[in-house]
């Protein structure tokens, strides 16, 4: 590799720059523990996910890769008609903090780039809601966001109804 | 691995990297704990309040150096910052020329970008300082040419704290419309630094020589009149695309507040350390034969870079574990290349190899600058009266016209 980076040759010359040696530590620490409760992570976490996602199929959400091998932590979704950014906002009111895609791409309103090239249809991707959990998330949290879930798509059909 | 804690000696390397200062540390630990989000996360408050923390801080950071906000960019230290500028700037306006020109005494982040920029068709020129480590202003204008496109000068030089005059060498720069990077690691709370009257376009920063973390820096891009940079880090558009990678919020909080001491506080506490400064100048000059490497009035206060004539570099270094300095810079000081800034000044090599950088700062007492000169004095004579050198030089004897026997 040439190096991208160049000055005092650290990281056997491959990347200069003072180490962020806090951060270094740190993320030695993340490793060591990740390595440690990996299996436990899967354990806790994957119960979770099926209880929220057999949720969101019955309330008729479409769960992107569903079929395909996953992590235990996250679930990408939408609902057929129902925007995005109005459910984020209103799941925000309600205490909740999901996104719409990844952090970096937020800035924009665009679709996941990820869902397009999967072939997801535009208009649905439009509506795409990604949950992730940590091994903090908790039965009862989960449980609570099906409930305000729920209410808001009912609310959002009925203006949608209205609106009609 | 456990390192074990051994007694550490008297820390006067603050050039290298200074501690980070207790308040700071203090402000940076909600942001890795409690407020963790994610400042891109446009959809929940997590997000909302790192956003909050990073703007604030990107606000303490232009203050500093008088610069707006908008003209801030993190990075992860100077070195990528001087990265960015030379090789963003020069491959951004290389249809306009593909001539750079910096000083054989800056930083290695800054050579060996510039030495990249060769790879990629760029002519370069390294200017040789004056034997006091200032750059002549006269050689700086002889050697831009038509086709020059960037120059790039430290502030502070790491290794001797000469201090460049930016204002004289920016004029020249905006004469001839050549674009002027400024690499600010060593000048942070140290010098003055006003960006609105500077005539400098680019300038790289490293918040941990000024109190605060390591890992993280930022780049000054002026925008009136607008300078455009190259990304050289893809992604996922933050710093409006200039520097891609999710933003270390507690990093940059962490900088901000070092920034805000450093403004508020630089005054008294520079005063202080050239104080300090002075009492280790006096003590150590009345060692005979000692040289101090750099002009000592156009000079940070932190530092002081002195030669000690007839003792051997390597067992000097040895001799004076109760106080952790550098000899040469500490980036390349695992290698036994005498210093190339040192070289560069006309100093011989063992000249170069007996030179000790002390550098003091924030949390530097009297009595560790009376520690040091104690030992340095108890130390060298003991050095010398081991040495034959010394033992001719006393004698009288021109070492440099001795012919040696040819073994
Ligand atoms: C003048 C100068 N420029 C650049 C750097 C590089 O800073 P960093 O290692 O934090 O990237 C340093 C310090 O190592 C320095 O002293």
């Amino acid at each position: 590799m040439v190096p991208f980076i160049k000055g005092g040759g650290q990281e056997r010359g491959l990347r200069s720059g003072t180490e962020n040696l806090a951060g270094i530590i740190g993320f030695g620490k993340a490793c060591e523990r990740a390595a440690a409760n990996t299996v436990l992570f899967d354990k806790t976490i994957r119960p979770l996910q099926s209880y929220l996602e057999q949720h969101l199929v019955q309330m008729g959400a479409v769960i992107f890769g569903d079929q395909a091998k996953r992590l235990p932590n996250t679930s990408f979704f939408a609902f057929p008609r129902l925007d995005g950014v109005t459910l984020l906002t209103a799941l925000d009111k309600k205490g909740f903090a999901v996104a719409s895609g990844s952090a970096c791409s937020s800035n924009s309103n665009e679709p996941s780039h990820v869902l397009l090239a999967m072939g997801i249809d535009k208009e649905l991707a439009q509506g795409a809601i990604r949950v992730s959990m940590g091994v903090e998330t908790t039965l009862e949290q989960v449980k609570s966001f099906i409930t305000s879930l729920k209410m808001e798509i009912e609310r959002l059909k009925q203006l949608a109804a209205m609106a009609a | 691995m456990k390192v074990e804690k051994m007694t550490m000696p008297i820390y006067m390397d603050y050039s290298s990297t200074t501690p980070v200062d207790p308040r700071v540390a203090e402000k940076m630990i909600p942001f890795i704990t409690e407020d963790f989000g994610n400042p891109a996360s446009r959809s929940h408050p997590y997000g909302w309040t790192a956003e909050k923390a990073v703007e604030i801080a990107r606000k303490e950071v232009a203050k500093l150096v008088n610069a707006d906000p908008r003209e801030i960019v993190w990075t992860s230290g100077a070195t990528e910052s001087n990265n960015l500028a030379i090789k963003g700037a020069g491959n951004f306006y290389s249809t306009k020329g593909k001539h750079i020109v910096t000083l054989a005494t800056e930083h290695k982040a800054v050579i060996d970008a510039v030495r990249e920029m060769e790879r990629l068709g760029f002519t370069t020129t390294f200017l040789q300082p004056e034997p006091d480590g200032l750059v002549d202003i006269e050689k700086f204008k002889a050697a831009l040419r038509p086709d020059t496109v960037l120059a790039s000068v430290m502030m502070v030089n790491n290794e001797i704290g000469v201090i460049q005059d930016i204002t004289a060498l920016g004029n020249i720069c905006r004469e001839q419309n050549i674009i002027f990077h400024v690499d600010a690691a060593q000048a942070t709370g140290k010098v003055e630094i006003d960006l609105e009257k500077l005539p400098v376009d680019l300038m790289s920063f490293s918040a941990h020589k000024t109190y605060g973390p390591k890992g993280i820096g930022a780049l000054y891009v002026r925008r009136k009149p607008r300078i455009r940079i190259e990304a050289q880090m893809h992604g996922g558009g933050q710093e409006r695309g200039m520097r891609s990678g999710t933003l270390a919020t507690h990093q940059i909080v962490g900088m901000g507040e070092a920034f805000r001491i450093a403004r508020e506080e630089m005054g008294e506490e520079n005063a202080r350390i050239k104080k300090m400064q002075h009492r280790l100048y006096e003590g150590l000059t009345e060692i005979d034969e000692t040289y101090v490497n750099g002009d000592l009035e156009k000079r940070v206060p932190h530092n002081l870079n002195i030669s000690f004539n007839y003792v051997e570099g390597e067992s000097l270094v040895m001799a004076i574990k109760g106080i952790a300095v550098s000899s040469g810079s500490a980036c390349t000081s695992a290698s036994l290349e005498p210093s190339y800034v040192l070289r560069s000044l006309g100093r011989s090599d063992e000249m170069a190899h007996s030179s000790i950088r002390f550098s003091i700062g924030r949390f530097t007492k009297e009595e560790d600058i009376d520690y040091t000169i104690q030992l340095l004095k108890e130390k060298i004579g003991r050095l010398r009266e081991l040495s034959p050198l010394w033992e001719m030089f006393q004698d009288g004897v021109d070492i440099d016209k001795v012919e040696w026997a040819a073994h």
